[in-house]
C-alpha cells in the first residue's frame, strides 16, 4: 500500500470552492446578517416561492443565470414537494463575486408568488431586506412585516394585462422587478429569454422581453432601488457555467466517453436521464428509458460487457431493485458505473428531499462478497471529475463503481468557472486477438493482482462465457472448493490493488484546529461555509472529507483523527453511518455528532452554532 | 464461410438429464448456426437461469449466463452497444414468462433485431419440479399439491399483443423443424420469439414427448393460416388440449429499434469515438 502522509495532503488540499487546490486563503465570509455591501465581495440572497406548478424552477434558474452570465458566483437551492400542482416550491439563490459553498438561511429579497411563501419564509428575511408581491394576489398587512423590512407591492397580473401578455408571463414581470430592485442590469435576462424562447418564435421572445422590461420599469418608477441596501453588480469576469450535480455527473460521464445510459425515472436521479437524452444524437449516445430499475442496470451491464462505456442512475428504492445485478457484475467481472442519488427513505420516504441515509446500504449492497468501489463527491466539480475516474476504475478493475450523491448535491445549482484538466481515458486490459474462435479464453485467469484481461463479443478470438455462477478460468460452471476459493480470492484481491492507487483524502482548513469536522458527500458545502464564518471569528476548524469511501482510507483517517483536538461528525442520517464505517475501519470513535435526518440539508449557521457550543 | 458443427462443440458435455428436451434445442441451435452465413464470433448467446439457461456453455461462441429472468434486458444492452452481433436469448418458461415476464413484454415493444428462444417445459426443473407459469390449470406438483388454480400464461398471445414481429412455436422432438424456425428467427429483421415445447422427463409427467407428439400440428401445413393476421395468430394460440400448433404464427415487417436510431447509422456504438463535450458545457454559461 502506498504510504500517504496526511500532513502533505493537508497542505495541498485546502479550501478550494471546487476551483482547484493549493489555495490556503479562506475566502472572506460573504454574508454578515443585515448589511450586505456587494462592493466588499459580499452576497445577495433572493428567494422565489409559490405554488408547485407555477414555474418556480424555471424562474429561479433564469434569475440565477443572469448572475453567472455577469461573471458572478451562484449557489441555488430548490425545495419542492412530490406533486405536480399545488404544494409549495421555493428557490433560494445566493449571489456573490466571492466563492460560495452553500445556501444560507437568510433572504435579502423575497419574491412571494403566493401567501404561503410569505408565511413560510418572511421570518428569514434580513432586517433591511425586502418583499416583492402582487397586492392583487395576496394580502400582506403592514404589521405582519418585520421591522426594517421593506415591502414592494408590484401588480404582476395587471402589468401583464396592460402589456397584452399571457398570464403565464407573470413570473417574467416579477423577475424584471427583482432585478431592478437589486440595481442589476436587465440585458442578461434579455439575452436569456432570447435563447430560451427562440424555438417558439420572435413573437414569444418579444412578448417575454416586454414583460420583463415592464416589471423592471414599474419597480424603477414606483420605488427607489438606490435606497434598497441590497444590490448586485456584474463583474469583468467571463460568464460562469451554472449546473446541478446531476448535470455534472452526466456531462462528466459524457466527457469520459460514456455512450450508453439506461435508467428508470426516480426522483431525485431523474434529471440525469433527460440530460443524456438531450444530447444523444449530438454526442452519439444511446439512451434507454427501461421498464424498471432491474432492466436499467442489466441494460447497462450488457452494453458494458459488449465494450461500450455505460452507466445507470437511480435513487435508494431503485438501487434496491438493482442489487442482484450489482452482485452479478461483481462475479461476472463486468465494469459497471452506477449513480445512487439518495433521498429519505425507508420505503418511498420523501422523494424530493435530501438524505445521507443510504451509505451503509450502498457499502453492503449485493449478496456475498465482491469488490466494489464507492465514491461520494462533495460538489459539482468533484462530481464531474470523479465520475470520469469511476469509468477508468470500473474498466481497469472490472468492478462495479457506485457514486453516491443526494438530492441536495444533485439538484442544487452551482456556478463553476471551469472543470480543469481533462482526465485521460483508460479502457483497462483488453486481450489481443490471437488464436482461434473455438479455443476457450481464460477470461477469469487467476492472477496476482486479481485483474484478468477481457475480450469483447465479436472479437475474432477470446470466446468465453461471462458468468453469474461461480466458474473456472474460462467461465464454465465449476463448484470445486479449490476453484471457488481461488476465484473468490482473485476477485477480492482487486480491492487490495485498487487501494494502492486511490488519491489522498481531502483535508480542508489549517493543520492546527480547535475542532476537526468529519463529513462526507454534499455536507462538505455547508461545513466549508461554516468554517469561513468561524475563521472570521478567530475559531479555526478543519474538515476531513473522504470522497473514496470504499475501500476506506483507514490509515489516513486514523492519523488525522488521532491528531485532532476534538472531533465532530456531521452527516444526514440518524445512525451516524460514516461514524460506523470509521469505527469499523479504524477502531476510533468520533467525539461529538451532529446528525440530521429531516430531509433538509445542513445550514452553515446551524453548524457554526453547534461548533461553538462544543468549545 | 459457414460454421462447421465440430467448431461449435465445447469441451464439456451438457449436464441435462438423459432424454431432456434441451438436447433437441441445443442440436437445433447448432444446426441452424451451421446453415447461416454468420461468423461464429458474431453470435452472443445470453441466457437466464434454469436447466436450459446453461446453453451458452455448450455452444462455442461468446455467451453470458446472467440472472434468473434477466437475459432480455442484458441482451438488449449488448445489441444496442454492438448491433452487428447476432444475439440469441435462451431461457426457460419460469425465466421468461414468470420472473422475467415484464422484461419479456417490453423487449417485444422495442423490436431489437434478435431471437429469444424460450425452452418451455411447463415446470421448474432446476428447483426440482415446482409449478411454472405455463403449467396447465390443475397441474399438481409439490408447490401446488392440490393443483394450481392459476390459468397458464399464453406466451404466443402475449408476444403477438406486445408487438413481437416474429412469433413461432417449435417442438424439441422435431429437431429439423425447430432448426428451420431458429434459422428463420435469426434471419428475421426484428424481435423473434420462439416458444419451444420441451418435455422435462424428470419432473413433468403430464406433458411428455408422447403427449406433445399426439397434439402437435404444423401451421405451415394449414394453408388457411395467415401469418400477417394477429386475429388468426390468437385463434391458433387458443388451441392446446387437443391440438397444439407449431410453426410460424405471426410475422410483421416493422423497422428495428437499431435502424431507427440516427446515432447508430454510422455503425455500431462500440466502434464510435468519444465526442468532445466542450461545446455542450459552454452552453451552460
Amino acid at each position: 500500500m502506498k504510504e500517504v502522509v496526511l500532513e502533505k495532503s493537508t497542505q495541498t488540499r485546502v479550501l478550494s470552492n471546487g476551483n482547484g487546490h493549493a489555495n490556503t486563503e479562506i475566502s472572506p465570509e460573504p454574508q454578515p446578517e443585515g448589511t450586505c455591501d456587494f462592493n466588499k465581495r459580499r452576497c445577495v440572497t433572493w428567494m422565489v416561492g409559490g405554488e408547485a406548478g407555477s414555474g418556480i424552477n424555471s424562474t429561479g434558474e433564469l434569475f440565477a443565470r443572469c448572475f453567472t452570465r455577469g461573471g458572478l458566483n451562484v449557489f441555488a437551492y430548490l425545495e419542492y414537494p412530490s406533486l405536480i400542482r399545488g404544494g409549495h416550491n421555493s428557490y433560494h439563490i445566493r449571489v456573490s463575486p466571492a466563492p460560495l459553498y452553500s445556501q444560507i438561511r437568510t433572504i435579502d429579497l423575497l419574491l412571494c408568488l403566493n401567501r404561503e411563501t410569505f408565511d413560510l419564509h418572511h421570518d428569514d428575511v434580513t432586517q433591511n431586506g425586502g418583499i416583492i408581491f402582487d397586492p392583487e394576489d395576496l394580502e400582506i398587512l403592514e404589521d405582519e412585516v418585520k421591522d426594517g423590512v421593506s415591502w414592494f407591492p408590484v401588480p404582476f397580473g395587471k402589468i401583464v394585462k396592460e402589456n397584452e401578455g399571457l398570464d403565464v408571463m407573470r413570473n417574467m414581470v416579477a423577475l424584471g422587478a427583482s432585478l431592478a430592485l437589486l440595481s442589476y442590469p436587465l440585458n442578461y435576462l434579455h439575452d436569456l429569454i432570447k435563447h430560451q424562447f427562440e424555438d417558439k418564435g420572435e413573437k414569444v421572445v418579444d412578448l417575454n422581453i416586454k414583460m420583463a422590461k415592464a416589471g423592471y420599469d414599474y419597480m424603477n418608477e414606483h420605488f427607489d432601488p438606490s435606497k434598497f441596501p441590497h444590490h448586485a453588480k456584474p463583474t469583468e469576469e467571463p460568464a460562469r457555467m451554472l449546473l446541478s450535480g446531476n448535470q455534472a455527473f452526466s456531462y462528466g460521464a459524457m466527457a469520459a466517453g460514456c455512450k450508453f445510459f439506461a435508467a428508470y425515472p426516480m426522483t431525485p436521479a431523474s434529471s440525469t436521464l433527460s440530460v443524456f437524452a438531450k444530447h444523444d444524437e449530438e454526442l452519439g449516445i444511446v439512451v434507454r428509458q427501461t421498464e424498471d430499475e432491474l432492466s436499467a442496470v442489466l441494460h447497462t451491464i450488457g452494453a458494458s460487457y459488449a465494450g461500450v462505456r455505460a452507466m445507470t442512475a437511480t435513487s435508494g428504492g431503485g438501487f434496491a431493485l438493482m442489487n442482484e445485478a450489482l452482485s452479478m457484475a461483481g462475479i461476472a467481472e463486468v465494469p459497471l458505473v452506477l449513480l445512487e442519488v439518495q433521498r429519505p427513505g425507508p420505503g418511498t420516504g420523501m422523494p424530493t428531499w435530501t438524505s445521507q441515509g443510504d451509505l451503509q446500504y450502498v457499502l453492503n449492497a449485493g449478496h456475498d462478497e465482491f469488490p466494489k468501489l464507492i465514491m461520494a463527491p462533495g460538489d459539482v466539480k468533484e462530481a464531474y471529475q470523479m465520475i470520469q475516474h469511476a469509468f477508468n476504475y470500473a474498466e481497469r478493475y472490472h468492478i462495479p463503481v457506485i457514486l453516491v450523491s443526494d438530492k441536495y448535491l444533485s439538484e442544487s445549482l452551482y456556478s463553476v468557472d471551469d472543470f480543469g484538466e481533462k482526465t485521460e481515458i483508460d479502457r483497462g486490459p483488453i486481450a489481443a486477438e490471437t488464436g482461434k474462435i473455438d479455443e476457450d479464453f481464460p477470461r477469469y485467469q487467476v492472477t496476482d493482482s486479481g485483474i484478468s484481461p477481457r475480450t469483447l463479443p465479436g472479437m475474432k478470438t477470446g470466446r468465453y462465457v461471462s458468468n453469474s455462477y461461480e466458474h473456472n478460468e474460462v467461465g464454465d460452471l465449476e463448484e470445486t472448493p479449490e476453484m471457488r476459493t481461488a476465484q473468490h480470492a482473485k476477485r477480492l484481491r482487486k480491492i487490495e490493488e485498487l487501494k494502492t492507487e486511490l488519491p489522498p483524502v481531502n483535508v480542508y482548513g489549517p493543520d492546527e484546529a480547535v475542532l476537526s469536522v468529519v463529513a462526507w458527500g454534499s455536507t462538505k458545502a455547508p461545513v466549508l461555509e461554516a468554517m469561513r464564518r468561524l475563521a472570521k471569528q478567530g475559531i479555526t476548524v478543519n474538515l476531513i472529507h473522504p470522497t473514496y469511501l470504499y475501500p476506506f482510507p483507514a490509515e489516513e483517517v486514523k492519523s488525522f483523527l488521532k491528531k485532532a483536538k476534538k472531533t465532530l461528525l456531521i452527516e444526514g442520517n440518524h445512525n451516524a453511518q460514516l461514524g460506523q464505517l470509521i469505527r469499523q475501519e479504524t477502531l476510533l470513535e468520533i467525539d461529538e455528532k451532529f446528525l440530521q435526518w429531516d430531509g433538509r440539508p445542513f445550514y452553515p449557521g446551524e453548524i457554526v452554532e453547534k461548533i461553538k457550543s462544543l468549545l | 464461410m459457414a460454421i462447421e458443427l465440430k467448431s461449435l462443440e465445447s469441451n464439456t458435455f451438457p449436464s441435462w438429464c438423459p432424454g431432456c428436451g434441451d438436447y433437441g434445442i441445443w442440436m437445433a441451435i447448432k444446426q441452424a448456426m451451421t446453415q447461416m452465413d454468420v461468423p461464429q464470433e458474431n453470435y452472443v448467446v445470453v441466457s437466464g437461469i434454469g436447466c436450459g439457461s446453461k446453453m451458452p456453455h455448450w455452444i462455442k461462441t461468446f455467451g453470458f449466463h446472467t440472472l434468473h429472468g434477466r437475459p432480455a434486458p442484458l441482451a438488449s444492452g449488448v445489441k444496442l452497444a454492438n448491433h452487428d452481433l447476432n444475439v440469441i436469448i435462451v431461457g426457460g418458461d419460469g425465466d421468461g414468462y414468470g420472473i422475467g415476464l415484464g422484461h419479456f413484454t417490453h423487449l417485444m415493444r422495442r423490436n431489437h433485431n434478435l431471437l429469444y428462444i424460450v425452452e418451455n417445459n411447463q415446470v421448474y426443473g432446476l428447483t426440482t419440479g415446482q409449478t411454472s407459469p405455463t403449467s396447465d390449470e390443475g397441474y399438481c406438483s409439490h408447490s401446488t399439491p392440490h393443483g394450481t388454480l392459476e390459468v397458464p400464461v399464453n406466451p404466443i398471445k402475449i408476444a403477438v399483443s406486445a408487438g413481437a414481429t416474429f412469433v413461432a412455436r417449435g417442438f424439441s422432438g422435431d429437431i429439423q423443424h425447430l432448426t428451420s424456425l431458429i434459422k428463420q428467427g435469426v434471419e428475421h429483421k426484428g424481435t423473434a420469439i420462439l416458444d419451444v415445447l420441451q418435455p422435462c422427463v424428470t419432473f413433468n409427467k403430464k406433458n411428455t414427448y408422447q403427449w406433445y407428439q399426439e397434439r402437435v400440428r404444423k401451421l405451415e401445413e394449414d394453408k388457411s393460416h395467415d401469418i400477417t393476421s394477429k386475429v388468426e395468430a390468437f385463434k391458433a394460440a387458443e388451441e392446446w388440449e387437443d391440438r397444439i400448433n407449431v410453426g410460424l404464427y405471426y410475422q410483421e415487417d416493422r423497422p428495428t429499434y437499431e435502424d431507427q436510431l440516427p446515432q447508430l447509422q454510422k455503425g455500431p456504438l462500440v466502434d464510435q469515438g468519444v465526442v468532445d463535450v466542450g461545446p455542450v458545457l459552454n452552453r451552460l454559461r
